[in-house]
């Protein structure tokens, strides 16, 4: 009821915060009564209708039928029926107001479409957890009653459940790790700080006093320039890091037999499953010093109708070490990570648009603000550190760039500052694509697409008759799993 | 020592994993691919031709009511002539490219010539197929196969209507086969369970 009310203050607030704001700045201060007289008359119809929504709110489960049934409305009624084994997914979730109240949310989802079906606004924490554990279980013995049952309430057993916490100091390392782009810009702007204080050091011995002097005003310019850009990332670094903080305090991953459960949030609690079996893609990122605190995380994709608009589909998990991904992922596959034996390994013709992004750009852009006198002509030296870590980089790119197979798994790896892993099961296969662009046919080389239910990926610049035996040997093996995963079952 | 060689038999039918050389396996490169019917170039030129007269009224209006009849006047169907000769020549290009083939375990289908790409879809993976008719097709008799999977869906236009109906009916068949024959597994599997739990409580 009360949380009712808060929320249709939140809409209400939401709709006409503009209004109000510009009634207090347009009004003189005596008719400042009026608007009090109105808001007072907004609370009480609110939450009246929140009573009365909440009166007419009712939901029970049919356990003959199987159905779920929900109903509301105080004029326009309406019920929602689910049939309980179409029911694919149950999230509780605790926003802040509900948090305050100590109540949660469900919502309950189907297949067949990516939104949300029912949300149930308020609910007390047994009841909440003990509908979760009824709608997911599936009904044999149960059905004693003909008639409809009310929910009763049910003690979840959770001492048998495995559980895989992440420390906040792991969390605070993470934060602080994560963006390697932003990194690596302060690294050169570090580089750069280091190399104005040198010029400036042997600057005062070199140079004759009339270039110094001219010098001397475009140098002003750029470290001022300089200190702006360097503390705006600092700042972003930081901002970023308390808001990855604070969205994901207390990650806690549940392993249940079927299904497991996510709990993250320090203000939202957010509490989502995922279907084991619904697993689509399992993603694991690091960069090279994450990698030496042994921190990783996971971008997990589930079946999902319309990819790019269910983000519920998608399921991240920052900052495990290397020993909790293996669990979850032992988990979700029953089955270890495996050893992948066939590698395909690509072209250097990959490279060809990283080494014009990260080569021949900066170097024109330097080469223009050299130009305009932006910044001095004997910053050109930065190259001499730059473009060898440019050549390392492209050239462990290129190494570690494949496509890999094991008897039930395909991984995609690919390591340059990050390292990025992606392991699907091959059974997991919707199809197979294999593209050739008009300007690789004299080099025969190809890129293969693989499409799962939760999205695709693509190798890129890969020998076509590899390739193509590749392919050979997934349709294979994936005709192979269909027909054991049948006689297993 | 018969029992070790049964035993022996046993273990290879059960956790089997031989090797399979690569040149055993069925090539996919190596199928022969149908090309489209050959009456889906008429129906092309035929859609062409309705979507320009609507787009040369279109713009013709447009140049009328906004300045009339003048020297200038032809200048607005520029972008009519840049759309119709784009469209002629990558139609023209692209039935060419355009093939598909049926495999025992799945199909084909092969299109694009900037990018050329070969998609292969396994039946397993199909999740309903539709055949669509356009109003013009219908006229010569052809249609469109759209195939669904939980990934993404595929169109192969230019089937004469027959064929399409027999592709449909053939993969519908394969996926009803490759279900029933799972249903099957499963409820011998849970016959011979629930038979082996009778005779446990009898005992």
């Amino acid at each position: 009821m009360m949380i009712e009310f808060l929320l249709l203050l939140k809409k209400f607030w939401k709709s006409f915060a503009a209004l109000l704001v510009y009634l207090l700045v347009k009004l003189e201060w005596q008719q400042y009564g009026y608007i009090l007289l109105f808001l007072l008359l907004v609370i009480i119809f609110l939450s009246v209708l929140a009573y009365l929504n909440y009166k007419h709110t009712l939901f029970y489960i049919h356990f003959q039928e199987k159905e779920f049934i929900l109903r509301k409305g105080i004029f326009n009624k309406s019920q929602h029926i689910l049939h309980l084994d179409k029911i694919t997914q149950v999230n509780i979730n605790q926003h802040f107001i509900q948090r305050w109240l100590q109540v949660f949310e469900v919502e309950i989802e189907t297949a067949g479409s990516s939104k949300t079906e029912v949300k149930l606004k308020a609910l007390d924490e047994n009841i909440a957890f003990a509908l979760k554990n009824e709608l997911l279980k599936n009904h044999k013995a149960s059905v004693k009653n003909n008639e409809a049952a009310i929910i009763e309430k049910q003690e979840a057993n959770q001492n048998e459940e495995k559980a895989i916490k992440i420390k906040p100091q792991q969390l605070i390392a993470y934060a602080f790790t994560a963006d390697y782009f932003r990194g690596f810009l302060v690294l050169i702007g570090v580089l750069f700080s280091f190399y104005s204080r040198i010029q400036e050091y042997l600057g005062s011995y070199f140079q004759e006093i009339e270039r110094w002097e001219e010098e001397a005003i475009a140098r002003v310019n750029f470290s001022i320039f300089f200190i702006i850009t360097f503390s705006l990332w600092i700042f972003s670094i930081i901002a970023n890091a308390i808001k990855n903080i604070i969205r994901y305090y207390g990650l806690q991953i549940k392993l249940e037999a079927k299904s497991t459960w996510i709990a993250y949030g320090l203000l939202n609690r957010k509490n989502t499953m995922l279907q084991n079996e619904k697993t689509q893609i399992f993603k694991i990122k690091t960069n090279w010093i994450q990698r030496k605190l042994n921190l990783y995380s996971l971008y997990i994709q589930q079946l999902a109708q319309d990819i790019h608009h269910d983000k519920k589909a998608k399921i991240n998990i920052l900052a495990c070490n290397e020993n909790q991904y293996q669990q979850l992922f032992q988990q979700i596959y029953k089955e270890p990570i495996p050893k992948f034996e066939y590698h395909l390994k690509s072209n250097y013709r990959l490279l060809i648009p990283h080494l014009f992004l990260w080569g021949i750009l900066p170097i024109l852009l330097m080469l223009m603000f050299i130009f305009w006198q932006v910044i001095p002509i004997s910053s050109l030296f930065v190259l001499m550190v730059y473009l060898p870590l440019l050549y390392i980089f492209l050239r462990r790119y290129l190494m570690t760039y494949q496509l890999s197979v094991s008897s039930h798994f395909l991984q995609l790896e690919s390591k340059i500052w990050n390292e990025k892993r992606t392991i699907i099961a091959i059974k997991d296969i919707q199809s197979l694509q294999m593209t050739q662009y008009a300007w690789h046919r004299a080099s025969g080389l190809v890129q293969l697409t693989i499409q799962t239910a939760g999205g695709s990926f693509s190798f890129h610049n890969g020998e076509k008759t590899a390739v193509q035996e590749l392919v050979n040997t997934l349709l294979y093996k994936i005709e192979k799993d269909e027909t054991t995963s049948a006689s297993q079952k | 020592m018969d029992n070790n060689l049964a035993a022996q038999h046993h273990l290879q039918t059960v956790f089997s994993n031989e090797v399979i050389p690569l040149e055993s396996l069925p090539q996919f490169q190596s199928v022969d691919l149908n090309p489209l019917h050959q009456d889906y170039k008429k129906v092309m030129s035929w859609s062409i031709f309705f979507t320009s007269i609507i787009m040369l009224l279109v713009l013709g209006s447009i140049g009328y009511f906004t300045i009339g009849f003048s020297v200038y006047y032809f200048l607005f169907f520029l972008p009519w002539l840049i759309w119709f000769m784009i469209r002629i020549l990558s139609f023209k290009i692209s039935f060419s490219n355009q093939a598909y083939a049926l495999r025992e375990k799945d199909f084909i289908y092969q299109e694009g010539w900037l990018f050329k790409s070969q998609q292969i879809v396994p039946y397993s993976k199909i999740q309903h197929l539709s055949i669509q008719e356009g109003w013009i097709a219908r006229k010569y008799g052809l249609a469109n196969i759209n195939v669904f999977t939980t990934g993404d869906n595929i169109v192969i236009p230019g089937v004469s209507k027959e064929i399409a109906m027999q592709i449909q009916s053939y993969i519908l068949s394969k996926i009803q086969l490759e279900d029933e024959v799972k249903e099957d597994v499963n409820t011998t599997l849970s016959n011979s369970n629930e038979e082996s739990i009778d005779t446990t409580s009898e005992a």
